[in-house]
């Protein structure tokens, strides 16, 4: 019998991914993986760059994917579902109108976050801003994607019925060779109006209202909008794409959507569990997901290039290196994107960039999710576990020490978690299949698909450095049992090697908190065995480095060399 | 893996497309030259407009608004019309202040657009039209010497070239003697603000740099001439077949096209010395990869800026001093010394 096959492409603006997928006696599993540069600068066809993909996993695979015409061989002896998830093309011009700039305004920003917009306007339907103004600055936009909501089911609609009005001109008025969409999310009572009024077609997109009452906000109301919008948008500007969707029966997701999905469903996996969390840091954006229970988070963010972020970046390197060099590197790679650092030097102002985009990206999430428990000074305050880190700059990393210091100094977490590294930038393939194939992503996820980069026990304690404020009993299974001391600043490791997993009893002093519920509780812990092991950060929150820059670098030196990187 | 591709070509076959971001007016036709900033497409846009709410203007009841208003959705307006009235003792009354059209009455808000702009997307270098694009502009094409560069600051202009040598551009001395009005400035390097500004004092029509400090960055792309940068970030020397290439262009018009390069869109700014060559159509879609023989300009320290020739793409990749394993380039520098570098921190020249 032929083995179930599925695929999954993510079409980057760098490189096309795709995976295989083959249904075993154990449940799906990952056949192989390959990656081809994107095609889809200057009008090409994308699928050029697809097919390039295709080509190497049949390589690589042995099965023959393609058929003389060089299309998706499907039914029984070939590819079954297929999912396709898209992160390509240039950011999508958007403009938010909505009744107030607490609630509907913050609302909107926070949902169009992760459809890879460029927030170019935004309309206070409340303002000052009269008729004609709001109408000459909605021309000026030139948007491609209008957003607009405002009201609970029963509030007002005077001011949304002038904007949805503004909004029909500028809709009918301007032949766009792009068809701009407009997504509704505000009063339902308003929707058909809306409808009627915009007279766009198939361009309008309703949605519930994502505040339909004061006390309640629903996201998640407007996704299917907001991704119907976002594929009609991305057909227009990427050719092949609508033709790829035809071929292979399936709709393209945003990336950062698709892997959202999969953050969801890990925090699924684990029912009372603290959340999950997944970082991708790439050379073009940074992506915050994070899932507990009902409440979810997700944000891109594209971290500038300045003179302060140079400076943080000289702070935060393993080389003694100065702003304008950082600046520089920042600056060429931005103009060069698939630069890889060769050097030493290149690699510790790469690997600093790095932890500061980090701080950016959940600096800018906070922003847009006031209630997202993260401290610019004191790290994330919310235990999420697992933290899934994903994308170029952790995960092409010549050591997994190097990836986990990183995280540990971007995040600067607080209590027990535990880091998991996607090396196969899988997390988009995997939630654009989830609805196909529900089963697949929890099977591959269980088959270990993402890999256990280590344990991190972060000991915050209020003493001076060099004090003793943690004991670590460990328990291997052996007659004997080790004993570590932790003092203030420092950073240690514990190497949790196969086979089975260690125990280890913490034994905080009275004023250190190492998240068991409050200081000096402490416990056993049990920990899988995972490619660094357990590291137990006792360097406190905030971070404190040394003023002078040798002295820093040597800090960070000897940190990752006490993980063994 | 992504290679770039960085054009000092000696005769090459420009292409430039010229497109309207709206369906317009296409001002050219197949095989016509046309002049650097010469329209090649426009449409005709309202200047502004303007939204009158009839009810609170004119006070007038909602219920008998229809009445009140004299126009329909659609009509043209002459400077001066009435678009709405009050009658009654003090009449009330709405005119458009200028020709124009109504554009959408709703719940008594009258909109209407007003004026006329002309939006033109213009020729950037002298050329042959080659291909019209419908409604929307046309790819003009010309054979001559194009030289690439890594970053511009939007704006475009033409102008005798003249190169400075350092001493000319150092840091803060105001010693350039050369006359510099309305010509496109070449120089190595400029390091510092002051310097900036003291070159442009002397009124150039562009200016190319071979490479400039990350702080001079806000001031570049606020300038008020287009600027275009060669090399990179930091100091560098310009590559020897930049340099020749601007030494060939020296003293003849040029066409600064400094466009914000686009990796996504693969576009670049470049510099262009058009020829007199016919077009060639042949040379239309040249492919480009990494292989013996090939030129490549390198990328990142201590090399960055370098010019050489490949010698070998070895297939397994290698442990690099970052301790990252990647898959190398092995290139022959100039000055013959043999370096491995990553495939991806280089760029492939087309010469």
């Amino acid at each position: 019998m032929e083995k179930r096959r599925t695929l999954s492409v993510d079409i980057g603006s760098q490189n096309t991914r795709a995976w295989l997928f083959e249904q075993r006696e154990e449940g799906y599993a990952l056949v192989c993986s390959a990656v081809a540069e994107t095609s889809a600068a200057s009008g090409q066809d994308l699928r050029g760059g697809v097919n390039r993909a295709l080509e190497a996993l049949q390589e690589k695979s042995g099965l023959r994917l393609l058929d003389l015409q060089q299309k998706l061989i499907r039914a029984e002896e070939g590819v079954g579902a297929c999912g396709l998830s898209l992160s390509a093309g240039k950011p999508i011009r958007t403009v938010l109108a909505g009744i107030s700039d607490t609630y509907s305004l913050a609302a909107l920003r926070r949902l169009v976050s992760l459809f890879y917009t460029d927030v170019v306007l935004e309309i206070d339907l409340q303002s000052d801003l009269n008729a004609t103004a709001q109408l000459e600055k909605l021309i000026a936009a030139n948007a491609d994607l209008f957003v607009c909501a405002g009201g609970t089911n029963q509030g007002a609609i005077r001011p949304v019925r002038a904007a949805l009005d503004n909004l029909r001109i500028v809709y009918q008025s301007l032949p766009r060779l792009i068809r701009p969409q407009l997504v509704y999310a505000g009063n339902e009572a308003l929707t058909d109006y809306a409808r009627e009024e915009l007279e766009a077609g198939e361009d309008f997109h309703r949605a519930r209202n994502i505040q339909a009452r004061t006390d309640a906000e629903s996201l998640a109301a407007a996704w299917p909008a907001m991704l119907g919008a976002f594929r009609r948008l991305r057909r227009q500007q990427l050719p092949g794409l609508a033709e790829l969707e035809q071929d292979w029966e399936c709709e393209a997701l945003p990336s950062a959507f698709a892997a959202s999905r999969i953050v969801r469903l890990i925090d699924r996996m684990n029912p009372g569990g603290k959340g999950a969390m997944a970082l991708d840091v790439g050379c073009n954006s940074t992506i915050v997901l994070a899932a507990r229970g009902e409440d979810f988070i997700g944000s891109i963010s594209h971290p500038p290039i300045s003179e302060q972020v140079g400076k943080e970046t000289s702070r935060y390197s393993t080389l003694p290196i100065d702003a304008q060099t950082a600046a520089a590197y920042m600056l060429n790679k931005k103009l060069h994107q698939a630069f890889l650092p060769a050097t030493l030097e290149d690699l510790a102002i790469e690997q600093a960039w790095t932890r500061v985009r980090l701080h950016y990206a959940l600096r800018r999430t906070r922003e847009l999710f006031p209630w997202f428990g993260y401290d610019p000074e004191l790290g994330l305050l919310d235990p999420y576990e697992p933290v899934l880190l994903s994308g170029e700059s952790l995960v092409r990393v010549p050591a997994p020490q190097q990836t986990l210091l990183m995280a540990l100094d971007g995040l600067q977490p607080h209590g027990i978690t535990t880091f998991a590294m996607d090396k196969d930038q899988l997390l988009a393939g995997l939630g654009s299949l989830a609805e196909k194939e529900a089963l697949l992503p929890v099977q591959v996820i269980d088959s270990g698909v993402f890999s256990n980069l280590g344990t991190a026990i972060c000991a915050d304690a209020s003493e001076r450095s060099s004090r003793r404020v943690l004991t670590l009993e460990i328990d291997r299974g052996e007659s004997a049992r080790e004993t570590l001391e932790i003092r203030k600043g420092e950073i240690k490791r514990v190497e949790t090697t196969p086979p089975g997993p260690t125990r280890i009893y913490l034994s905080p002093n009275e004023l250190t908190d190492v998240g068991m519920g409050f200081p000096g509780l402490g416990g056993w812990v049990t920990v899988p065995p995972s490619e660094v092991g357990t590291v137990i950060d006792a360097r406190g929150r905030p971070l404190e480095l040394p003023e002078e820059m040798t002295r820093r670098s040597e800090a960070f030196y000897n940190w990752l060399w006490e993980l063994g990187g | 893996m992504s290679t770039e591709i960085l054009a000092i070509a000696c005769d090459q076959q420009i292409l430039r497309s010229y497109t309207l971001p709206f369906t317009g007016s296409v001002l050219v036709r197949n095989g016509q030259e046309v002049e650097a900033g010469q329209p090649v497409a426009e449409i005709q846009m309202p200047e502004r407009y303007q939204v009158f709410d009839a009810i609170n203007g004119l006070k007038i009841n909602p219920k008998n608004i229809d009445r009140h208003i004299e126009r329909l959705v659609g009509e043209p307006v002459k400077a001066g019309d009435v678009i709405a009235q009050k009658s009654g003792l003090i009449s009330r009354l709405f005119r458009a202040s200028q020709d124009g059209m109504v554009v959408a009455i709703r719940d008594g808000r009258i909109t209407l657009a007003l004026g006329e702009k002309k939006l033109q997307v213009l020729a950037t270098f002298p050329g042959t039209v080659v291909e019209i694009i419908p409604e929307r502009g046309a790819v003009v094409a010309v054979q001559g010497l194009l030289l690439q560069g890594v970053w511009g600051n939007g704006l475009n202009s033409s102008g005798e070239l003249t190169r400075l040598e350092p001493t000319e551009s150092a840091a803060g001395k105001k010693q350039t003697t050369a006359d510099l009005q309305g010509k496109i400035a070449a120089l190595p390097h400029i390091a510092d603000e002051a310097a900036f500004t003291a070159l442009l004092a002397h009124k150039p029509a562009g200016l190319v740099l071979g490479s400039v400090m990350p702080e001079l960055l806000p001031a570049l792309a606020e300038a008020p001439l287009p600027v275009m940068v060669l090399v990179g970030y930091g100091e560098y020397e310009i590559d020897t077949l930049s340099t020749a290439m601007l030494r060939q262009m020296e003293g003849q018009m040029v066409s600064l096209n400094a466009n914000e390069a686009d990796a996504s869109e693969q576009s670049r700014p470049d510099l262009i010395l058009p020829g007199k060559a016919q077009v060639s159509p042949g040379l239309f879609h040249e492919e480009l990869q990494l292989e013996p023989g090939r030129h490549v300009r390198l990328l990142g320290k201590p090399y960055t800026g370098s010019i050489g020739e490949i010698v070998e793409l070895p297939a397994e990749p290698e442990k690099f001093a970052s301790g990252l394993v990647m898959r190398a380039v092995v290139v022959r520098r100039e000055d013959e010394l043999i370096v491995r570098v990553p495939r991806e921190n280089v760029e492939l020249i087309l010469e």
